[in-house]
């Protein structure tokens, strides 16, 4: 039971250490990383850029990135393509032809190109004819690129790495020291730590994981491990990513 | 020639002992183990203590580290594999355009099947000639087949070029002559000077160890050098420094493994 001349001291204490700039909480900051919102707490004197897709963390010669790099589920797919057409129903047809044209992500990297080429095929046929291409056609292009997407199959955890370090590291140089499945706030993110191939020199690490049907990676960009590791992890850790549902909704047409 | 082909005990286990008290760096605990896949057979060792600074290393043919002591002036711990002797052998390119023959276009394929072929030139041994030739034809044929539009023949052709590819690795032996020192063949051959030669087994392989010295500006140093040949590939151990710190070296040959199969890491 603490005395009450405790319970004092403790309060003054907090009150006095709440007061000092650096001992106050940190209050975690709510961003749009693409389709991810997320709410997390950036490390104490780095600088944050926020160029929509891809958020920077910079300090000195050290750099993280915050990443949505593009779908990597079949309903992450289907949702761009809902989209998309819901822009070419309310008038915004050039929008929407260059939302399909921008569709990308880990499940269509990984898919054998004939596959790819194929689920575009009844696309290409309306951009081919674009100027005269009627309404029927376009909506059955559209319905032909839903349907399309149950054929690609679906990417399991393990198999998101290979985009991902497809796309973040240059896998002729270096190689997979480590890697590991953390849960964060819910959400399973797996942590990878790549080095140079022939020293194992020049560490560095990044995290992926897939929400709402899209891939959001952290990576380290720029500056060695050792000088960033410890933001690399509390920037991680403290990552909290809205559910699906709330996902960054569709901007309304003009 | 090699001096002496024994199963005595090695002079560096003697050494090791001798020294390995109170030698600074030397008694350091050596790195985690780590694995390095420089060439189709991996190679795994315990780096030196964090004081021996590491480098990449990449000449002379070969893909490997150099660790070099901090103020040691210019003592350094090697490990290296031979890479363009490893490049010779063609089953890992064969292997992958196997897999891959199908979704590559007639064009595609014959740029392929040319990066596919041995090397001809300056054979390791009667043996790798004749493998390289028969490879040689096998892609000569698969090239045949791939003008005429049969790709069901040019994949059994380059089944075929696998398997004769998979009759041959050179040995330590073979290699050997190669990649041992050889001061004539140094830029300056006054410096080196070849001391014991032996035979020997290392990490559970066949091995030839060399123990010469070096003669640098400032002063002599010891030049070890240990070499192998695991799965057709070479490697080699060096060092090149003072006695005092010649414990350091060996402790990290000790530590030198050459997993296969499942023990080698997967990541």
């Amino acid at each position: 039971m603490p005395r009450p001349c405790d319970a004092a001291v403790g309060l003054a204490l907090a009150a006095f250490l709440g007061s000092l700039p650096g001992c106050s909480e940190v209050q975690p900051r709510a961003l749009e990383v693409g389709r991810h919102r997320l709410q997390l707490v950036v490390p104490a004197g780095w600088e944050h850029l926020d160029h929509g897709r891809e958020h920077l963390f910079r300090r000195g010669d050290n750099e993280l990135s915050l990443a949505d790099l593009g779908v990597a589920t079949q309903e992450g797919v289907q949702r761009e393509l809902r989209n998309a057409e819901s822009l070419w129903r309310s008038g915004r047809t050039a929008d929407a032809f260059a939302r399909v044209s921008e569709l990308r992500g880990a499940l269509l990297e990984i898919a054998p190109q004939e596959q790819v080429t194929a689920f575009f095929r009844p696309w290409d046929a309306v951009l081919y004819d674009s100027d005269t291409a009627d309404t029927a056609t376009i909506a059955a292009a559209f319905a032909a690129l839903m349907d399309g997407t149950a054929t690609f199959a679906e990417l399991s955890a393990e198999s998101l790495i290979e985009p991902v370090v497809a796309r973040c590291v240059d896998m002729a140089r270096r190689e997979i020291a480590r890697r590991e499945g953390r849960s964060i706030h819910g959400a399973d993110w797996i942590e990878i730590e790549t080095w140079d191939r022939v020293s194992h020199l020049s560490r560095s690490r990044l995290a992926c994981t897939e929400s709402g049907g899209n891939l959001l990676v952290l990576s380290m960009e720029r500056g060695p491990l050792e000088s960033s590791v410890a933001e690399f992890e509390a920037l991680l850790a403290s990552i909290e990513i809205a559910p699906a549902e709330a996902a960054a909704p569709e901007p309304a047409p003009e | 020639m090699r001096n002496v082909s024994s199963t005595r005990p090695l002079p560096h286990l003697v050494l090791a002992a001798a020294l390995a008290s109170g030698c600074g760096s030397s008694s350091e605990p050596l790195q985690p183990e780590e694995t390095f896949n420089w060439v189709r057979q991996p190679i795994t060792f315990s780096p030196p203590p964090p004081v021996w600074q590491r480098q990449g290393d990449n000449g002379g043919g070969t893909l490997g580290v150099r660790f070099i002591l901090t103020g040691g002036g210019g003592q350094c711990i090697g490990v290296a594999a031979y890479r363009m002797l490893a490049d010779r052998d063609r089953r890992a390119a064969l292997e992958d355009l196997i897999q891959r023959c199908d979704s590559l276009t007639q064009r595609e394929l014959l740029r392929e099947l040319s990066l596919a072929r041995p090397r001809r030139e300056d054979p390791i041994s009667e043996r790798e000639a004749a493998v390289a030739a028969a490879i040689d034809a096998a892609i000569d044929q698969a090239m045949g087949h791939t003008l005429e539009g049969r790709r069901e023949r040019v994949a059994l052709d380059l089944e075929s070029a696998l398997r004769i590819a998979s009759t041959y690795e050179p040995t330590l032996d073979e290699l050997l002559p190669r990649i041992r020192l050889q001061p004539d063949r140094m830029q300056e051959p006054e410096r080196w000077r070849i001391g014991y030669e032996r035979d020997t087994t290392l990490a559970g392989h066949p091995a030839f160890a060399s123990d010469d010295t070096l003669f640098t500006p400032e002063r002599p140093l010891l030049y070890r050098e240990v070499f192998w040949v695991v799965g057709g590939c070479a490697f080699k151990a060096s060092y090149q420094g003072t006695f005092e710190n010649l414990p350091a070296f060996y402790r990290l040959v000790d530590s030198i493994r050459f997993p296969e199969g499942d023990d080698a890491p997967s990541l």
